[in-house]
């Protein structure tokens, strides 16, 4: 899975880390000083983890809980990711890492008590707080290797105010399905209808599987949430939404579905131009994107209020509740 | 035309054979042939900087570098003797460089380090091979000077042995004429994969009935490759349509018809955004009685009007006012947002 794996000197021995190494089988890491003296140091090929995809290990330094940025989540509550890994095996065309870091090697960060410390520092300024993961990786795709979640279960079990969000694209949800479904922590799924997520999801689990993901987890009773995000427009977009819609709540409870979160596709000028280079001959490319008003590429606004409208417009046809769908970061 | 470089003339000797070289410049060591150009840069990262960034601003019509060399290997298990395509440069030098280079071989899978100088402490191969397998001493160079020149590069690298033989230069350059024909071999059998791909002919550009600026162009080549990404044969289609073949055999002039052409091309590439144009046009159109000339260029995206006016007395000032406050903004919108 990794060619190399590399963990910091100062937590070889924490048990998170010895939990993965077992895991992965490797008795004899290469041992590093400090992750930041590695990772990304040198600029790699994102596409680099196609074939030779380095795994590190370490912990996380400096803020470990940071503000979401305006227009994230539901409105009302104060919203804060939290930092437990950085990149992604899975190889969506259009994600931001391949612009935002300059490798795309792993880290998986293992000091969770000193992120959870930090997590209950911020809950006593804001009591309601939402906390994300997944903001720079997939919450749950490697969760059978580092199977932290438990730790963090147990902290929003004592605090039933504050929500945890995970958010995947992943169906690795066998340690999940083995903890108690609480109504503070939301599993979310990104999906898309099944064609465009076979041609810009790479290496992701397929929509039908990922709905039956999420039927499990809806029979144990465990909230949940939805991504429609990235939106991607193609000429059977609507047909393509209705189907994707009615499948899912043919089989999932619409009750513990949270929130729908719809967001169209969207990329800063960097993470742009490495998707073209990357894809020169994705259909991504199809159809026109501007500069729009906070600088990012997108579709142009009317073409975005469409998009958004007629999913929505779909959504409410199937009787989701309104105020469950919220757009992000528009 | 195609650049071959090498570090040292024995690794090239077959391609002075087959080629038919003859000496362009004795100081750059630059060689040509009918269809190649051959560059001895000498060893190192800054040989190879200078004389390839010489080449490069005096030969134009080369469109592409291809660098065939010897490596060392910093892990075991690379096999031995085997050519491999370079996907990625890095350069060390007491430390690592944060630039990096990615040839254009998207089949390629394997990284190399070049240094500044030869590499012999455990320690030092412990740290390189966190980055790479291969280690060298020119292939950053190229690559960073390919880009400079925006051409496009390969480099192509043997294993002669580990590490620890790599030390072992005679050894190495004894056996360099023998690596110079596997190298002749293998460019011979990746030739072909290398030449140019033809242009995309343009069909619509070339037809003599339009004229095209550069700036439209260059909207036509845009509008173009999506619309042939989205559906394959687009053009083709496109061009034997009655909407183009209206438009082509209007009796008017070469700049208008290219105009509307553009137009059309637009309505497809981006349908409801080209409605809304339209529709935005029409509804400030309307407002022309009021004398303010109107830019709405900004209106879709950021719901912003631009206007200029001009007054020289309280009168005047008052007729701006009056003209401004019966402008309904707000059904403005409604109207052209009305899907």
């Amino acid at each position: 899975m990794f060619e190399k794996i590399l963990v910091e000197k100062e937590i070889l021995h924490n048990q998170y880390t010895q939990h993965i190494l077992n895991k992965l089988n490797t008795s004899a890491p290469i041992i590093i000083d400090k992750l930041d003296n590695h990772w990304g140091k040198v600029k790699k090929p994102y596409l680099q983890k196609r074939t030779n995809l380095n795994l590190f290990i370490g912990k996380k330094r400096g803020t470990l809980v940071k503000e979401a940025p305006d227009a994230y989540g539901l409105d009302g509550a104060p919203h804060f990711y939290f930092i437990h890994s950085y990149n992604c095996i899975y190889e969506c065309q259009y994600c931001f890492l391949q612009g935002y870091f300059n490798t795309p090697d792993l880290v998986l960060y293992v000091n969770h008590d000193e992120i959870i410390n930090e997590i209950s520092k911020t809950l006593q300024k804001h009591p309601n707080a939402w906390f994300h993961a997944g903001e720079f990786s997939d919450s749950l795709a490697l969760n059978h290797i580092t199977n932290e979640w438990s730790e963090y279960w147990q902290f929003f079990k004592l605090n039933p105010k504050a929500k945890l969000e995970l958010r995947t694209k992943s169906v690795n949800i066998k340690n999940i399905l083995t903890l108690e479904p609480l109504k503070n922590v939301l599993l979310t799924f990104s999906l898309s209808p099944q064609d465009p997520s076979k041609e810009f999801d790479l290496k992701t689990p397929s929509t039908k599987v990922k709905i039956k993901a999420m039927r499990k987890l809806s029979d144990s009773n465990f909230q949940l949430g939805v991504h429609f995000d990235p939106i991607i427009y193609s000429d059977d977009i609507e047909k393509n939404y209705n189907t994707l819609i009615t499948e899912l709540l043919d089989n999932v409870n619409l009750e513990l579905i949270n929130y729908f979160s719809l967001g169209v596709v969207r990329y800063t000028k960097d993470v742009y131009r490495q998707v073209k280079i990357n894809y020169p001959t994705s259909k991504l490319h199809s159809h026109p994107y501007i500069k729009s008003f906070d600088n990012k590429i997108r579709y142009s606004k009317p073409m975005r209020n469409w998009l958004l409208s007629s999913v929505k417009e779909i959504l409410l046809s199937k009787g989701v509740p309104e105020s469950k769908i919220y757009l992000c970061m528009e | 035309m195609k650049l071959l470089c090498f570090a040292h003339r024995n690794e090239a000797k077959t391609f002075f054979e087959r080629l038919k070289l003859s000496p362009l410049d004795a100081s750059l060591k630059l060689f040509k042939s009918d269809n190649a150009f051959v560059l001895i840069t000498g060893e190192g990262i800054q040989n190879t900087t200078e004389s390839l960034s010489i080449t490069l601003s005096r030969f134009n019509q080369i469109n592409e570098i291809l660098n065939y060399g010897v490596s060392a290997s910093l892990n075991d298990t690379v096999q031995k003797n085997i050519i491999f395509s370079i996907r990625c440069a890095y350069q060390y030098f007491d430390d690592f460089s944060f630039k990096s280079f990615t040839s254009n071989d998207q089949q390629a899978t394997t990284d190399l380090v070049s240094v500044h100088k030869r590499i012999y402490s455990p320690e030092d191969k412990m740290n390189l091979s966190i980055y790479a397998n291969l280690l060298d001493m020119e292939a950053w160079a190229i690559g960073s000077v390919a880009k400079r020149f925006k051409k496009p590069w390969y480099c192509y690298k043997l294993i002669s042995d580990s590490l620890h033989e790599y030390t072992q230069c005679e050894k190495i350059k004894g056996e360099s004429e023998s690596y110079s024909q596997r190298f002749w071999n293998h460019f011979e059998n990746i030739v072909g994969h290398h030449e140019e791909s033809l242009e995309v002919t343009n069909l619509i550009s070339r037809d003599p009935d339009f004229h095209f600026t550069f700036s439209q162009l260059h909207l036509l080549d845009k509008y173009l490759q999506a619309l042939n990404n989205r559906q394959a044969g687009f053009t083709q289609e496109f061009m034997s349509s009655k909407h183009f073949l209206a438009i082509k055999n209007q009796e008017i002039i070469k700049k208008e018809k290219t105009k509307k052409l553009l137009d059309l091309l637009y309505e497809k590439y981006d349908p409801i955004t080209s409605r809304e144009i339209s529709r935005t046009k029409n509804a400030f159109n309307s407002l022309k009685a009021l004398n303010l000339n109107f830019d709405h260029s900004e209106f879709i995206e950021k719901d912003l009007v631009k206007f200029k006016g001009q007054f020289q007395n309280n009168g005047e000032i008052q007729a701006i006012i009056n003209s401004l406050s019966a402008i309904d903004l707000e059904s403005i919108k409604d109207k052209i947002r009305d899907v």
